[in-house]
């Protein structure tokens, strides 16, 4: 099973990640194109910044990073892919367990129900607390935001299953899942938006900072009823096999 | 059509062990799902922090 699952995974991944990969790069990709225009604009103001604001990571310029064009485009199109392969099989895994403990049917339309839970739990309800963010915007600390992330995804996640599977009243506790990353609190940064100096540029990124958070809520949207879907379809031939 | 009849036999054995391999073979393949998710959304290296940075971004991964 375990091998059918990964190549099964491997099939999704490769059909949900390249449709994320065009719609992001109609609509995600150009808006973070344009925001480090601004950042390679004054490259000694950014560092300076980036120094001031104690990061605990500094960039290495000395570090590889894929040419701008074909290259970066390929890198994007295969961490895309490798991406929706992790969200893809833990996503087969969770429904064939359901199906097997809590006799859930599987499907793709049912699928689609799991991609939306998928699409809460990866993506709106963390963003709610850390918003998407174009290069150049000011963050906390990137280790607090990485630790909050996963509690925000694992609680929502714990939240819909509790209101999934649970009986009756036991299904309260998805309130207590879901209050508990907001109780902790995401981590903020000390200075919210940009610290361009220029004020038509800090208004331009202003405006890209609003545009990219649409765009990547539509896209994660399309992404997860796609992977649902698929994911659903096949973990119903799986478990018939 | 002999096999099925030779594996009803020891019918409760047999599915049970199945379930329990099922579930080790489940959790092995959500852990798997897992490592690569955070390879590519969280290692801390600049190179893999470069090659991913759009994904990152377009997934809304704590980045930079």
């Amino acid at each position: 099973m375990f091998r059918s699952m990964v190549l099964a995974a491997l099939g999704i991944a490769l059909a949900a990640g390249l449709v994320l990969s065009a719609v992001q790069a109609l609509q995600v990709s150009p808006i973070i194109y344009a925001a480090e225009a601004f950042e390679m604009e004054q490259p000694e103001v950014a560092a300076a910044i980036h120094k001031d604001h104690g990061h605990t990571h500094t960039h290495n310029v000395q570090a590889w990073a894929p040419g701008d064009g074909f290259e970066r485009l390929a890198f994007t199109v295969l961490s895309n892919v490798l991406s929706a392969f992790g969200f893809a099989i833990i996503l087969l895994a969770a429904m064939l367990t359901a199906k097997d403990k809590a006799k859930l049917n599987v499907s793709w339309a049912r699928g689609i129900l799991w991609g939306l839970a998928g699409y809460l739990m990866f993506f709106v309800l963390p963003a709610l607390g850390l918003t998407p963010e174009i290069p150049g915007m000011e963050a906390a600390a990137l280790e607090g935001r990485q630790s909050w992330w996963v509690l925000a995804v694992v609680s929502t996640g714990l939240a819909i299953a509790s209101l999934v599977f649970l009986p009756g009243i036991a299904k309260a506790f998805a309130i207590v899942f879901i209050a508990a990353p907001w109780l902790v609190g995401a981590p903020q940064p000390q200075v919210h938006g940009f610290l361009h100096p220029d004020a038509q540029a800090l208004a331009a990124l202003t405006d890209l900072q609003a545009q990219f958070i649409y765009a990547t809520a539509i896209a994660n949207a399309v992404f997860w009823v796609i992977l649902g879907g698929l994911t659903g379809y096949t973990a119903k031939r799986l478990a018939q096999d | 059509m002999t096999t099925s009849t030779v594996i009803s036999k020891g019918d409760s054995a047999v599915s049970s062990r199945a379930l329990a391999n099922s579930s080790v073979q489940m959790a092995a393949a959500a852990i798997l799902g897992m490592v690569v998710l955070m390879g590519v959304g969280f290692a801390p290296m600049d190179v893999a922090h470069n090659a991913a940075h759009d994904t990152r971004h377009s997934f809304a991964f704590p980045c930079h």
